[in-house]
């Protein structure tokens, strides 16, 4: 069974999910990983399913199926995904909107081998906006806390940053 | 005694209120105890977990960083709430309910009234962390688990852990 990573982005409204997913019920499918959020007004879908269907046929039968939606759909067929560390921290960095702050943080990030497993940008505000991000991030063996936010400190100029490690207790 | 299997969903005795002890049970409470103790981070522990539909757990918050005055090992039978203050909402992951963490709002400081292993009524009273064990460990009592608890998923941090590719 064949793994296909299908998108979908469209004017919000409801109705969007339950349309997708029944096409992707009647051809097989098995959701096996999901992230589904308003973007600006838009609804974006980004899954994972297994199944059968050739990656053409789905797309086909998907845009077909959400014409009156308007939906900009895409499936291709990827393979296997790499085995991920889970998060060890949750990172904050916010600053006065300007192009480029993520950009300056991702490459400090990627500088450091730092792995990125969640990013969600908001902007904040009206008057003055404050661009804000929220991480969750995997820190290669040996780095610091401290030493990740002295990293993005000296890459981008006029953010702040705070730092936490996730613990691993369970109840 | 040996340690027992800890149960993850969907198993049912996760969510099925969980019948009164009416006094201690030692073999129970060694259960408890060494299964907590074999389970990598494990702090707390109640009876359903282990697949016991009875009204027990064990928490040991000692060492915690989040716990500035921990109470040690505690074993409680028929455990009650009594008294809450304040609210806060932070981060708990759960063996039942592996590869998740949510955050949950719990009280800050709680009360909480039940039987030791000698069966001695015994009081504790709780803040920070350690009552967010306490609160957790009472909600398995009661057949509700984080995902019962969770308030907004966009607006806390909500991460998936470990995602594993399966075998091709």
């Amino acid at each position: 069974m064949a793994e296909l990573a299908v998108t979908a982005v469209g004017a919000d409204r409801p109705g969007i999910i339950a349309r997708v997913t029944g096409v992707l019920l009647e051809h097989g499918g098995n959701l096996e990983d999901s992230s589904m959020t308003i973007l600006g007004g838009h609804f974006a879908i980004v899954l994972l399913v297994s199944t059968d269907s050739p990656a053409g046929a789905l797309e086909t039968a998907l845009t077909e199926a959400t014409a009156d939606l308007g939906l900009t759909v895409s499936v291709r067929e990827v393979g296997p995904g790499a085995e991920q560390g889970a998060p060890t921290h949750v990172l904050s960095v916010y600053g006065a909107d300007r192009p480029g702050i993520v950009h300056g943080v991702a490459q400090a990030l990627a500088a450091h081998q730092v792995n990125v497993t969640d990013l969600t940008t908001r902007v904040l505000g009206d008057d003055r906006p404050v661009y804000a991000m929220g991480l969750e991030v995997s820190l290669p063996p040996g780095m610091s806390a401290d030493g990740l936010e002295a990293a993005i400190r000296q890459a981008v100029e006029g953010v702040e940053v705070s730092v936490r490690a996730l613990d691993d207790t369970v109840l | 005694m040996p340690e027992r299997q800890v149960v993850s969903l969907p198993e049912p005795v996760l969510k099925r209120p969980a019948d009164l002890c009416l006094g201690p049970d030692a073999a129970l409470a060694a259960d408890l105890v060494d299964t907590m103790r074999v389970s990598p981070g494990c702090v707390g522990l109640a009876a359903p977990q282990i697949g016991v539909s009875r009204r027990a757990f064990c928490l040991d918050l000692t060492g915690h960083p989040k716990v500035e005055k921990p109470h040690g090992l505690v074993v409680l039978f028929d455990p009650e709430l009594i008294a809450t203050e304040g609210s806060e909402v932070g981060r708990e992951g759960c063996m039942s309910v592996p590869d998740f963490t949510a955050n949950v709002r719990r009280a800050l400081r709680v009360v909480v009234r039940g039987l030791d292993a000698d069966g001695v009524e015994r009081f504790y009273e709780s803040e920070g962390f350690e009552a967010r064990a306490f609160q957790h460990e009472l909600d398995h009592l009661d057949g509700k688990l984080i995902l019962d608890r969770v308030a907004s998923l966009k607006a806390d941090v909500f991460p998936r852990k470990t995602y594993k590719p399966k075998p091709q």
